[in-house]
């Protein structure tokens, strides 16, 4: 098997461009997915925000909530939602986090099979080399 | 030896003699004069007892003059003493080398003689130039310069092997440091690119808890709340999300220890690789060095084959020549001749074709020439003294010979006139050993005495 030094280049910006082009294309899907992320997390805030006055309120109608008045309910109540929002902060923000290992652990498996390649590819060029040297060395003591 | 053409032409220029009445006829004698003639050595008893003694005697010319004083005998049909006289006379001017008084002979006989002294002469040269040819060694010039260049071609040929086998390992081993730093370049490169990548991506990931969501604690407390409760909530969920953050940690660190695993497997394989390269360049190195002494070892030993087998077809070829010329030299002289000069060592390089350092002779002088026969010299069985007598008989052998040449002339030429000889006396005493000066001493006073 001779040895072309342009056949693996060729092959090398082939695995290089496969593998960046997916890498963009996952990136973006990253960001994206980011961004949706950012855009909920929002969105409960503003729920949130809105919530809490709501829930004061609708125990002040009761009488449960004013000056120099303390009822167990309304503390039992607004502790139980404190504790929906933090879970529900827990959540998504895990959600969020557990779909960034993801990104992260499958670009770097894509790394890896990437790089793989590549070093493949010096073995077998470094084969190829050798190869080709004995053939050159076969050829020249067989032309002597 | 005459040819047939030449006595033709002998014979031709006889008959236009005779045609030109210049010629008179030849018949047999009535009367022979051989007790006259065996006065000049040629009757006499010790002749007839010992040929080789009477042939050593009687000379060429004394038997073309013993002829010249024999026509005189015959000329006239009967005995004629002065005649005869005349024949002796120029038997004794031949004796004594001086020319003879009497009558001449005849055109004819003059003629015959002179044929008979050409073609005797002519047998002489060329038996003595055989001897000389064989008992000298000239023939081996020839063999001598066949072998110097078969040695001089083997030595050039041997180089040239021995070229070829270095040319063969300097490419073999130029092949080697250029396939090995080849391939140790490429190795090398790889190991840099594992090194400079290493092909871990897991080791940088850490699991990390987010934050802890707002417990409202200052909202509770506006209205007199306690928010204990919430921050019970809040640490649970914490906890919670600080477990799963652990297990990501531990997958996370799985796949980082498989990740090094498989880095140093590849570093291994590397290395390996790169082991096994050398180790099979090297093997191969050894297979190459090993076909090219093979060859040269083969290529040896067919150009010694070579070598041999011509230096045989010389040596056979000499030996033939050698063979043939003392076959013919003995056959001319009667007498095996010896070779005293058979060549040299065979091929004219220099040395003793044993490299023992000696030139075979053992007696530590390499100035002093071999002893022993060497190939294409006949074997040397004569002591010195014997050479020498055997060199001086070679010399005496064309003039010992010519007492048979004469003698078979003589019968010849006698046939062809009609004339036959009569048988020699009989033996009347035993051989006397005298010398040559003593026999001419003798004839001379038998001569004068007449």
């Amino acid at each position: 098997m001779a040895y072309n030094p342009a056949d693996y280049e060729a092959r090398r910006r082939g695995y290089t461009q496969q593998y960046g082009t997916t890498g963009a294309m996952n990136a973006y899907a990253n960001f994206l997915s980011q961004q949706r992320g950012n855009r909920d997390r929002q969105n409960l805030n503003e729920q949130y925000d809105k919530a809490a006055p709501q829930i004061v309120t609708g125990y002040s109608r009761r009488g449960m909530v004013g000056p120099n008045v303390k009822s167990g309910l309304f503390a039992r109540g607004l502790q139980d939602f404190a504790k929906q929002r933090a879970r529900t902060y827990s959540e998504f923000d895990q959600g969020q986090q557990e779909q960034q290992r993801g990104y992260e652990l499958g670009e770097a498996q894509r790394l890896e099979a990437f790089r793989n390649q590549l070093a493949d590819m010096e073995s077998e060029k470094a084969r190829t080399i050798a190869d080709a040297a004995r053939q050159l060395y076969q050829r020249r003591v067989g032309m002597v | 030896m005459a040819t047939e053409q030449e006595i033709r032409n002998a014979e031709r220029r006889s008959e236009n003699l005779k045609r030109n009445g210049s010629l008179v006829s030849f018949s047999p004698p009535k009367t022979t004069v051989i007790r006259d003639a065996g006065l000049a050595g040629y009757g006499t008893p010790g002749m007839y007892s010992n040929p080789e003694n009477a042939a050593a005697s009687f000379t060429d010319m004394q038997a073309a003059n013993f002829i010249e004083g024999f026509n005189g005998v015959k000329s006239g049909g009967t005995k004629r003493p002065q005649a005869g006289l005349g024949g002796f006379e120029s038997l004794l001017a031949g004796l004594l080398g001086g020319g003879g008084g009497g009558k001449g002979p005849s055109a004819s006989d003059a003629l015959a003689r002179d044929k008979f002294n050409y073609e005797k002469k002519q047998d002489d040269k060329k038996a003595s130039g055989l001897s000389d040819y064989y008992t000298g060694g000239s023939y081996n010039t020839g063999f001598d310069a066949l072998l110097k260049m078969i040695a001089d071609q083997g030595k050039q040929s041997e180089g040239g092997v021995t070229k070829a086998y270095d040319r063969a390992l300097t490419n073999i081993d130029q092949g080697y440091d250029a396939a090995s730093g080849l391939g140790t370049s490429g190795f090398n490169a790889l190991n840099q690119y594992l090194q400079a990548n290493p092909n871990n991506p897991y080791a940088s990931m850490t699991a990390q808890v987010g934050s802890a969501p707002d417990a409202l604690s200052n909202y509770l407390s506006a209205y007199g709340v306690s928010d204990a409760p919430v921050q019970g909530q809040i640490q649970a969920d914490q906890l919670q999300a600080q477990q799963g953050a652990g297990n990501f940690q531990n997958l996370i660190d799985v796949l980082s220890s498989v990740a090094q695993q498989g880095a140093g497997s590849r570093g291994a394989e590397s290395q390996m690789a790169q082991l096994m390269f050398d180790t099979g360049l090297g093997q191969e190195r050894a297979g190459y060095a090993s076909q090219a002494e093979n060859a040269q070892a083969a290529a040896l030993a067919q150009l010694q084959q070579q070598m041999f087998e011509s230096r045989f077809g010389v040596e056979q070829n000499r030996n033939t020549l050698a063979q043939q010329l003392a076959q013919t030299v003995a056959e001319l002289t009667g007498t095996a001749p010896t070779n005293n000069n058979g060549g040299d060592d065979d091929n004219n390089d220099g040395d003793d074709d044993n490299n023992d350092g000696d030139d075979d002779n053992n007696d530590g002088n390499k100035n002093m020439p071999p002893t022993g026969p060497l190939p294409g010299q006949l074997p040397q069985t004569a002591s010195p003294q014997e050479i020498v007598a055997n060199q001086l008989a070679n010399l005496l052998a064309p003039a010992q010979a010519q007492g048979a040449s004469a003698q078979q002339l003589l019968d010849q030429l006698s046939a062809r006139r009609g004339y036959t000889p009569p048988p020699p006396p009989p033996f009347i005493s035993p051989p006397e050993e005298v010398s040559p000066e003593e026999l001419r001493r003798r004839q001379i006073a038998a001569l004068v005495r007449l």
